[in-house]
């Protein structure tokens, strides 16, 4: 745990530093002057306005100078200003974080409870329990989520009428009355990668020499459920679980806007539907953090589930099936 | 091709209770403009199938030419390429694409050229492996030994050798590109609005079923999702048939 503990943060850091850079410098990938891009609306731009924007945002300086700048800046919380709403970037995105935030925290929810579930379902039952399994996961993992999302409006929304189709909701009930469907749309995916997951890690117990002894020497089948499949299973599940919720930050951008939730992946649609750059730059970076720093952390806690994997063993964050997620 | 009623013809009448339902002329109703639904989802599917072929087409071209010099060469290529992957595999989903997009522009071109970049590393990483395989082969060492030049062995006798299993895999990524394509469409940042695409049709017809009409969004979403399941059934055999070929 210790001893690969330097290395992987040293390499999170290296990644996170490139990604980061990558956000900044794309401004100087498009074509055109990037004081352009940056002004926001491609109308209006007198020479002033664009002389106001490269004083701004400091374009007579080397690339690598700006960027410390940017960096160092964002640290701090001061991640520029709308150029949309004349607001500060940082409180934009605050207003907008704990829907996200809670959006997928409801849809891990979802997708650990039904996809270990299933998962563990379908390896202890087999027959056509496990079939209808893997057959309803292969479906999961085929709809996009906007689709899914439009499907449980019509149905649950629309003509059976036990959810609300818009609004955010009042209080706690109403939060999570209004956040079920897209927390289903959302996890749908996510649900059926932890479900084969956990069904092919059971399988892989089950076939194990020291359930086979546990068996000969009469514990009763619960226990050996219990204690010898389901803990040996748990490290690659619980891995999977923390990549698939990573992943999630990005799969909010297609359900919030579904949905029409005002958080940080409607956010980030609008911010570039509308050319504001400073907002989109800022939410692509959180993101990125987001998820670099969880996958990182899932491989960390890898070793002290499962005592056999080696730290720093396993590659790091490998990508969850379904980039549409 | 051949449709039903012409794709982009719009009924007459005022724009209210347009979307109708199944009727005879309509199997499957028409839209919130009055155009036949059938018809448009036939007519979407040339640009919703032929567009992840394109991307394909490019992720393959990028994705295996980079899996091999990479594992032909070693050395620095192999580490630049494993430096490359990793900070695309720092952007989860679809935000790399997105970054493309708020950079040049949205339009199924520039959303093809992005999905194509995105999904270049993960075919180079596979190819890399194969490649990495199939060059400790002895008939590999015999070509050098005639003299032939690296990139000769690579283009003529290595890569097509690794075609089998390369293309099993690209039918498996062709589910997903459809999906990614269809999302960045819904999102506005793909097909614009005159094309019809399956993606763009789902967008279109989302206000309508807070209203009640559910057919405008329900029949192209479907079409998605029975593609999507047909290609992720038939590439999980032919993957594994063409793996198991060699």
């Amino acid at each position: 745990m210790i001893r690969g503990l330097p290395r992987r943060i040293a390499g999170l850091f290296a990644t996170l530093l490139a990604a980061s850079f990558l956000i900044f410098a794309a401004v100087y990938a498009a074509p055109g002057d990037p004081a352009v891009l940056l002004s926001g609306s491609r109308q209006e731009l007198t020479p002033e306005k664009l002389a106001a924007v490269r004083a701004e945002h400091h374009l007579d300086e080397p690339l690598v100078v700006q960027y410390g700048r940017w960096l160092w800046d964002g640290l701090q919380g001061d991640l520029g200003r709308s150029f949309q709403y004349r607001d500060h970037v940082a409180d934009l995105i605050g207003a907008r974080l704990p829907t996200t935030l809670e959006l997928v925290g409801y849809a891990t929810v979802f997708f650990v409870v039904l996809g270990v579930g299933s998962g563990v379902l379908a390896a202890l039952r087999r027959g056509w329990v496990d079939s209808a399994v893997v057959g309803g996961t292969t479906l999961a993992a085929s709809v996009p989520a906007f689709v899914a999302a439009i499907a449980l409006v019509s149905l649950f929304g629309v003509r059976l009428g036990w959810f609300p189709v818009t609004g955010q909701g009042e209080g706690f009930a109403g939060r999570l009355h209004h956040l079920t469907l897209p927390a289903f749309a959302l996890a749908l995916s996510a649900l059926a990668v932890i479900s084969r997951v956990t069904r092919q890690a059971m399988a892989e117990a089950y076939a194990s020499d020291h359930v086979e002894a546990a068996r000969a020497s009469g514990q009763p089948e619960r226990q050996i459920v219990v204690q010898h499949v389901l803990r040996n299973a748990l490290g690659p599940i619980v891995t999977m679980c923390g990549l698939v919720m990573a992943g999630m930050l990005a799969g909010t951008v297609v359900v919030e806007t579904a949905f029409g939730l005002s958080g940080i992946g409607s956010l980030l649609v609008s911010a570039i539907t509308t050319h504001d750059f400073p907002v989109t730059q800022a939410v692509l970076l959180l993101m990125v953090i987001g998820y670099v720093v969880v996958t990182t952390l899932v491989d960390l806690v890898h070793p002290l589930i499962d005592p056999r994997v080696s730290p720093g063993g396993q590659p790091r964050g490998r990508k969850p099936e379904g980039r549409t997620a | 091709m051949r449709t039903p009623d012409r794709p982009a013809r719009a009924r007459r009448g005022g724009p209210v209770r347009l979307a109708r339902g199944t009727t005879s002329p309509h199997p499957l109703g028409t839209d919130a403009s009055g155009q036949d639904l059938l018809s448009r989802v036939l007519y979407g599917a040339r640009s919703s199938l032929l567009a992840p072929l394109a991307l394909l087409a490019l992720a393959a071209l990028l994705g295996v030419t980079m899996g091999t010099v990479a594992a032909w060469r070693g050395g620095w290529v192999d580490t630049l390429l494993s430096r490359v992957t990793d900070v695309m595999y720092a952007f989860p989903g679809l935000l790399f694409v997105v970054l493309v997009i708020a950079v040049f522009g949205d339009g199924l071109t520039t959303s093809i050229i992005a999905l194509g970049l995105a999904y270049a590393p993960t075919i180079a990483r596979y190819t890399r492996s194969l490649a990495l395989a199939e060059r400790s082969k002895p008939y590999i060492d015999a070509y050098r030994v005639q003299g032939m030049s690296g990139t000769r062995i690579c283009v003529r006798h290595l890569v097509p050798n690794l075609a089998g299993p390369i293309v099993g895999y690209l039918v498996v990524l062709f589910g997903e590109g459809l999906m990614s394509l269809a999302t960045l469409s819904y999102l506005g940042f793909g097909a614009g609005s005159p094309s019809i695409d399956w993606g763009l049709m789902v967008q279109e017809g989302q206000d309508a079923v807070v209203q009640g009409a559910l057919l405008p969004a329900l029949v192209p979403g479907t079409a998605i999702a029975a593609v999507v399941v047909a290609f992720n059934i038939v590439g999980v055999r032919v993957s594994d048939r063409l793996g198991k070929g060699r």
